[in-house]
């Protein structure tokens, strides 16, 4: 058996390309239905629970999540499910006390940054919003990749030309569709995609359990793997540091609380529902899906694990490639899948897959485009129309989607795809925490406390593998001595915005408080 | 830790996201797309009404200031 062996064929090609018409249909019949900016922007908040939570999904099971989860199942296997832990539990939290998304609901905005600008200035507002649509575009900008590296491995194209054009061709198409209908054709088209995704992820845990020996398989596995975060070296590889540990648990799970809370693109989501209320059910049964997004993918990389060791010649020419940096842990989920999944189904879960590339893209360009018409442009020109603002989120999705194709081809991701994730989405998370829990539970939150932090966020950048090189090369370069890393790294730039802006919103106070402003 | 609470804790894990996709895909689904139409008659009609008879404040840019943020 050859490493890009694949069971995909010209049957499974016009599955797919039969699903991407379809896409494109739906975006221009959306296009009706949006008749002003909230229409665009959050579907008019007409979303109930069921259809919130299907396109919630349909966002939150990007092939992006797919392929980070399932290349941490491969590299950390069980151990890696711990993610699953923390992320459910922070849901449940939300979703139980209403924490932060209840009050947020309640200040009918259609962006974050609107809020800031409520609660503090328009310019902590504009501030705000530059910081999260520049932590987010950086953090969108490998989707591509991942997306091209699935590819890749399913359907055994080993061209990086074709690759690149069909990777172009799949974001035209969401631009197509996400510029036309906006927030109504992203949920359409993530109804559609979530209902494909779902069917398609069990079928493809079917295979993937059927394949590991069932139920008993699995439990035999989990007995010879790496099963225990807490270790910081992973027994099987047996090299150091290449496991969890204690601080890289800390700080994924300081990150990941703060993100299922106060991720844009879910809060957006947060925002189109119909209700407080709605949006607080939202969160709680929101549990369900992000556990299946943070588990089928990882079983799919444990089976890939499982396959790799036992076919040892394949395992090697794929710990070859990697070695050449022709591949990466990436690779191993879809070039397992290839094998096992037969013709026809895996035209089906490639369709699904993209699906979730699609579902993703649609919500995220919408999010960060909207931010920039809404709470950029429109500030700084002094107020405009919707049809204007309309214009701007449109013109937005284009050019971001430019600069998605430019980073993501030549772009190179220096750790696991999760890490860049994670410390990328640090830049926003980390000033937006203090900014809108402060502001929504903290009267002494001053808008210069919530500049500080909001700028002071950008450190998170320092988190990205290139970074902490180039300080442990000049700062500390013994390396049997002190050195910088990224769990570390994550935790102190995660905290710093709000050590800043606890003191700096006690000694300089907003001259009227909010409230007092209200009454005068 | 012990590894038996690990082997037993992740199994339940992957069995509950198993179940828990199958479960909503049953339970969401077909309701998701009922909503759907519902949402999509209301665009058409214009409407922004919100449910349980819940206030929200208005979603605009002149809006008030923020009442008490404790309140």
């Amino acid at each position: 058996m050859e490493l890009f062996e694949t069971n995909f064929t010209s049957i499974d090609w016009a599955i797919v390309a039969v699903y991407l018409g379809g896409s494109i249909l739906i975006g221009l019949w959306a296009n009706r239905y949006v008749g002003g900016l909230s229409d665009f922007l959050v579907a008019g908040r007409t979303l109930r629970i069921r259809l919130a939570l299907a396109t919630m999904t349909g966002t939150e099971l990007g092939l992006v999540t797919v392929m980070y989860v399932a290349q941490l199942g491969y590299t950390k296997q069980f151990a890696s499910l711990y993610l699953a832990v923390i992320e459910v539990l922070g849901l449940a939290v939300i979703g139980l006390t209403g924490l932060v998304v209840y009050r947020l609901r309640q200040e009918a905005v259609l962006t974050v940054p609107e809020y800031y600008e409520r609660r503090y200035t328009q310019t902590v507002r504009v501030v705000g919003a530059v910081m999260m649509v520049l932590a987010g575009v950086l953090n969108m900008g490998v989707f591509l990749k991942a997306g091209s590296l699935f590819l890749v491995g399913v359907t055994g194209l080993e061209d990086p030309m074709a690759l690149k054009l069909i990777m172009t061709g799949l974001l035209l198409l969401v631009l197509f569709y996400t510029v036309l209908g906006g927030m109504v054709s992203v949920v359409i088209t993530d109804l559609v995609q979530f209902l494909v995704l779902g069917v398609g992820s069990l079928v493809v845990s079917g295979f993937v359990l059927s394949e590991l020996g069932g139920i008993e398989g699995l439990w035999e596995l989990s007995g010879t793997t790496y099963i225990d975060p807490l270790l910081n070296d992973n027994p099987v590889t047996e090299a150091a540091g290449d496991g969890v540990g204690p601080w890289m648990l800390t700080a994924q799970w300081v990150t990941l609380s703060i993100a299922v809370m106060l991720w844009p693109a879910t809060v957006s989501r947060t925002l189109a529902v119909k209700s407080p209320t709605v949006a607080r059910r939202l969160y709680l049964f929101s549990t369900i899906p992000f556990l299946a997004r943070r588990t089928l993918p990882a079983l799919w990389g444990i089976g890939a694990f499982a396959f790799f060791s036992l076919h040892a010649d394949l395992g090697s020419d794929f710990q070859d490639q990697i070695e050449l940096e022709k591949l990466s842990t990436l690779s191993a989920m879809p070039l397992y899948l290839a094998k096992i999944i037969p013709t026809g189904l895996l035209g089906i879960v490639t369709a699904a897959m993209l699906a979730a590339f699609m579902s993703t893209h649609d919500s995220y360009l919408l999010c960060w485009s909207g931010v920039v018409a809404q709470d950029i442009v429109a500030p700084l020109c002094g107020g405009l129309s919707d049809r204007g603002r309309v214009l701007v989120t449109r013109v937005s999705i284009v050019v971001i989607g430019a600069f998605l194709l430019f980073w993501g081809l030549w772009y190179e991701v220096g750790q696991e795809l999760w890490d860049y994730l994670a410390i990328t989405g640090t830049v926003y998370l980390s000033g937006a925490l203090p900014v809108i829990v402060g502001g929504l539970y903290w009267k002494q939150a001053s808008s210069t406390g919530a500049l500080a932090a909001l700028v002071c966020g950008l450190i998170g950048v320092c988190g990205l593998s290139q970074v902490i090189e180039v300080i442990n090369r000049y700062l500390f370069p013994d390396p049997t001595g002190f050195q910088v890393f990224p769990a570390m790294m994550m935790l102190v730039t995660m905290i710093t915005p709000t050590l800043v802006f606890i003191p700096v919103s006690l000694l300089v106070p907003d001259r009227q408080q909010p409230g007092q402003e209200q009454s005068s | 830790m012990n590894d038996t609470f690990w082997q037993v804790l992740w199994m339940a894990i992957l069995g509950g996201g198993l179940v828990g996709m199958a479960g909503l895909l049953l339970a969401v689904g077909t309701g998701s797309v009922r909503e759907l139409r519902q949402s999509l008659d209301e665009l058409k009609s214009g409407g922004e009404d919100a449910e349980d008879g819940e206030s929200v404040r208005p979603p605009s840019e002149t809006a008030a200031p923020e009442l008490s943020p404790d309140e």
